[in-house]
């Protein structure tokens, strides 16, 4: 089952959807590198 | 187009009502964003008296705090504590914490002499070197440049060692752990209302080489960030090493947590937590039927959207 663009509103609605655990979030997630480490970003330094 | 109203100071400003629309246009993207989905779950486990409500509040503050266009972080606001004798301290190792500031201070103390070498990751030389050998050169006391070594360097003990016979301090970030390894040994801390496995090599250099460590925060005052010692921690002979390791480290966190309990912005880490070995969600004990509506938060993902469990730290689509 594939979710729309709709909102939840009864907590009945997640049965039937596919869960993913984290560590397969988390894969997907390192992929995108967008929201890595801030670190080091301070132009206004140098 | 909105109207503006022209303050007096010359900025402009949306009319309320315009600026109250725009403000939750902003919001309901932020809200529909990984980034904010595990700043959110994380801030939850750790500190979970925070009201759900208030972390979107505090991701805005996050984000433009840590932001290169803050311009509340400039070096002309920034003060070395005059509580505190810099130049009379003992070598020792000078740890900060990634609190925003925390690239300013290395300029700061060299610039009011107070002479150190420093460490960190290879990962962040590779990434930033750059920066970093900027920032080098602009840490230069009595002609002598600020040296980077490595923490994987085999050689380090025998590096820190030479700073500290030549009275330069060794400056470290305590929470600085770029990625997660295999080797990586970590000790576990109690950090709020979970644990956060850190790196031990401070303490354990403090141990081996007798050497004191010196724990750094800022405050604000008046505007002015101000670099304050907060915590002295030395060997005592009558603890074993991983008593002290343990403690000491137990210490360095617990001052940083005293500091997040006021300003949780302050800390960078929140948003990557998951990835530099810190915090692994999938120790979670899962209570999987704890399902509110309001834990979850709704993302787009490749094809169409999912929504977030920031409990369980689970995917739904």
């Amino acid at each position: 089952m594939k979710l729309k663009n709709i909102e939840i509103r009864d907590i009945h609605q997640l049965k039937g959807l596919n869960c993913i655990q984290w560590t397969e979030v988390s894969t997907m997630l390192s992929k995108d590198r967008e929201d890595d480490e801030m670190e080091l970003k301070c132009p206004i330094l140098f | 187009m909105p109207h503006l109203i022209l303050r007096t100071d010359n900025t402009c400003a949306l009319p309320r009502f315009e600026a109250k629309r725009l403000n939750k246009t902003v919001m309901t993207n932020e809200l529909s964003s990984w980034r904010f989905a595990v700043f959110s779950s994380h801030l939850h486990h750790f500190i979970p008296e925070i009201p759900w409500e208030e972390h979107i509040v505090i991701f805005q503050k996050w984000e433009q705090y840590h932001s290169p266009q803050n311009k509340l972080l400039d070096l002309t606001n920034m003060r070395l504590s005059n509580k505190i004798d810099w130049h009379g301290l003992p070598a020792g190792i000078l740890v900060l914490f990634h609190l925003g500031d925390h690239l300013f201070w290395p300029q700061k103390l060299a610039d009011e002499g107070v002479a150190f070498d420093l460490v960190m990751d290879r990962a962040v030389w590779e990434k930033n070197t750059a920066v970093l050998t900027a920032l080098q050169s602009n840490c230069t006391v009595n002609g002598a440049k600020c040296c980077y070594f490595f923490s994987d360097d085999p050689m380090l003990i025998f590096k820190i060692k030479s700073s500290l016979k030549q009275r330069r301090h060794v400056l470290i970030f305590a929470d600085g752990t770029s990625a997660a390894s295999a080797h990586d040994k970590r000790v576990e801390v109690d950090f709020f209302a979970e644990k956060l496995a850190v790196k031990p090599g401070i303490a354990l250099i403090s141990h081996l080489l007798n050497c004191p460590i010196y724990a750094l925060h800022s405050h604000t005052k008046d505007d002015i960030l101000i670099l304050q010692l907060m915590y002295i921690s030395t060997r005592d002979s009558s603890v074993s090493r991983e008593s002290y390791v343990l403690q000491t480290m137990q210490s360095l966190f617990a001052g940083l947590a005293g500091l997040l309990l006021r300003q949780p912005h302050r800390w960078e880490c929140w948003g990557y937590l998951h990835r530099n070995g810190m915090w692994d969600p999938n120790l979670l004990y899962l209570n999987k039927d704890e399902k509110m509506l309001v834990h979850f938060v709704k993302l787009p993902i490749q094809d169409g959207w999912a929504f977030f469990d920031r409990v369980n730290y689970m995917l739904y689509h």
